[in-house]
């Protein structure tokens, strides 16, 4: 697999405090990739090291395969545009004088695509309005249009949809889908709203007290989160066997305690069992949500 | 880099306190040079030119009455400063409060470039602020009847200064600017040590200006003005004076001071303090760069 950005044991000390501990994650290219963390966890931490505003305690990152000691990691810093915390706009200017003035900043000499972008995150009739009185959706829609000047491939948003109403959220939210499925651009998006981020992205990072606790693609959220019928038997090789003939869908837990993920009539499983010389002890559903699996996730003991 | 110097400039002018400032500067000279030349007459000032100084006048006032244009040179060399601390504070601040030095970093220029960037846009803007009170002072004052004391070679010495006057500031101001990042502390920091500056090279200047000795003069007047007897008495020890340690310690300082070169300027250049300015410059420039290169920005 093929990797926008990569981390290697990365960390960042303020002081005594480590807001990086050794993180190490890696973005698919052509994913959209959520980055999942409570407030102070260090994502925003993580997304200003990789966009050079600060610079690593110890580690390294590499961005499309140039190293952050190199000279050739400013060459691949072209190749992004990111939102960082509040969007980064002159307020005394109009959205198509921001605009002009990054294309500007990127050596850019025709601003023929501005129109594009424009429309694109849905600001092409402000006029003369200065980014001032703009609401703070249409400032988030700004920032994320100067961050798609240049035509970048990899685009970093640091918690797009905080403090949009439910409108602004849906049209952030499919502002980005349409980015990554039109364009191909690989998203980078970090928030704490774990709904909203199962709605967009392909692929997981965890995070918890700076460091990586698991990452996952959305198929294997998935599988973890699916309600599921968990069975206890006295012999789960017998149950898979059952369940095979049932074409039922299972994970095997150990030895005596599976999974099911379908509703199975149990008069009718416990028939197939006892045909098996297999007990069925015990029968509960179980349901996990996004939330509780962050929280089994981040709450526990060990983060390794 | 290039690119960041485009873009910087479309940003300075559009920048109002540019043009407030510029506005600042005319204003003060059109009301001091039109007040000297009794353009407004019976309401500010009485032009005095050398054909109708009272005779009863000194040398030494005489040359401080004139109507001259070279006299408002050193009124810019001060407005200057503090002009340069609101604009630059508010090119470079605006760039912190605004975020958008960030959109510099994440496209890939590096922080050399930036800095220098800034600083190039910065001293373009003190050099038109400089350029314009000039201007100003030659475009009124010679119409309105100010006489030229000056020979050219000492005007284009004192502009001369005043260019380096001007990179020196532009060098603190953008050192501050590039490296606090709140812009209303910059903004305050900034106009605060250019008023400073200001201050000492006032207090400083005229401390030290003051001779060892004066000769007492005793003058009769008539009722028109004309001297009708003159006595000089014998030299006395200026109690205004300073000397010892304290007058080390306040030429040091003077030195030191970026505004003292120009307005202290009498016709010589003042080599220490020239290579004082410059000194101030590399430290400046050196420090802002090192500091901004290694400083996490958020």
């Amino acid at each position: 697999m093929e990797y926008v950005l990569k981390t290697n044991n990365l960390s960042k000390h303020y002081r005594n405090f480590k807001a990086l501990d050794k993180l190490t994650m890696s973005v698919p290219k052509g994913s959209i990739y959520g980055f999942v963390g409570r407030n102070g966890a260090g994502k925003t931490t993580l997304i200003r090291l990789i966009c050079g505003l600060q610079f690593p305690t110890s580690g390294s990152f590499e961005i499309y395969g140039a190293p952050n000691t190199s000279g050739d990691i400013l060459r691949s810093r072209r190749r992004m545009g990111a939102v960082v915390e509040t969007p980064s706009i002159y307020l005394d200017m109009t959205a198509e004088e921001n605009l002009k003035q990054q294309y500007r900043i990127l050596g850019l000499p025709d601003f023929s695509g501005i129109t594009d972008i424009l429309e694109l995150v849905g600001l092409h009739n402000t006029g003369k309005k200065k980014a001032k009185n703009f609401s703070l959706g249409m400032r988030q829609r700004l920032g994320i249009a100067v961050a798609l000047c240049g035509s970048p491939d990899f685009l970093v948003l640091d918690e797009p949809i905080n403090g949009l109403d439910p409108q602004g959220i849906i049209e952030i939210r499919e502002l980005i889908l349409k980015l990554n499925r039109e364009e191909q651009i690989t998203v980078l998006i970090s928030s704490h709203i774990l709904d909203e981020l199962s709605r967009l992205a392909t692929h997981y990072g965890f995070i918890d007290s700076g460091r990586i606790v698991k990452e996952m693609s959305a198929e294997e959220l998935e599988q973890a989160c699916r309600k599921c019928v968990r069975v206890t038997v006295t012999d789960t090789a017998a149950l898979a066997t059952v369940l095979d003939s049932m074409s039922m869908d299972y994970k095997v837990l150990d030895s005596k305690t599976a999974d099911i993920f379908a509703k199975p009539n149990i008069t009718q499983l416990t028939l197939a069992l006892a045909e098996q010389q297999c007990e069925l002890l015990s029968v509960e559903e179980h349901d996990e949500s996004l939330e509780s699996y962050f929280i089994s996730l981040v709450g526990g003991g060990s983060n390794e | 880099m290039s690119k960041l110097i485009t873009a910087g400039f479309k940003r300075l002018f559009r920048l109002k306190s540019l043009y407030a400032c510029l506005a600042v500067i005319a204003f003060q000279l059109i009301i001091n040079i039109g007040g000297e030349s009794g353009l407004f007459e019976g309401h500010i000032g009485v032009r005095v030119t050398s054909g109708n100084m009272p005779e009863s006048v000194s040398d030494t006032m005489r040359d401080l009455m004139l109507f001259t244009a070279d006299s408002h040179i050193s009124e810019v060399s001060f407005l200057l400063i503090i002009a340069a601390a609101i604009v630059i504070g508010n090119l470079i601040g605006s760039e912190h409060s605004f975020g958008t030095i960030r959109n510099k970093l994440t496209v890939g220029h590096n922080r050399t470039e930036i800095y220098f960037a800034n600083f190039i846009v910065s001293l373009t803007t003190v050099l038109i602020m400089l350029v314009f009170g000039w201007a100003l002072i030659f475009g009124l004052a010679l119409p309105l009847g100010a006489q030229l004391v000056s020979t050219a070679e000492k005007l284009v010495t004192l502009f001369l200064l005043n260019v380096l006057y001007s990179i020196v500031i532009t060098a603190i101001f953008v050192f501050m600017a590039m490296n606090i990042l709140s812009k209303s502390t910059t903004l305050t920091l900034s106009i605060l040590i250019g008023g400073a500056a200001l201050l000492l090279n006032v207090l400083f200047s005229s401390q030290l200006s003051q001779p060892e000795y004066v000769t007492p003069r005793s003058q009769a007047f008539d009722s028109e003005g004309r001297i009708i007897s003159q006595e000089t008495l014998d030299p006395q020890k200026n109690p205004m004076y300073i000397g010892g340690t304290r007058r080390v310690i306040y030429e040091t300082i003077d030195t030191l001071l970026p505004c003292s070169a120009v307005t202290e300027y009498s016709g010589e250049v003042d080599v220490p303090k020239v290579i004082t300015e410059v000194g101030e410059l590399a430290v400046f420039t050196a420090a802002g760069l090192f500091i901004f290169r290694r400083r996490d920005l958020k």
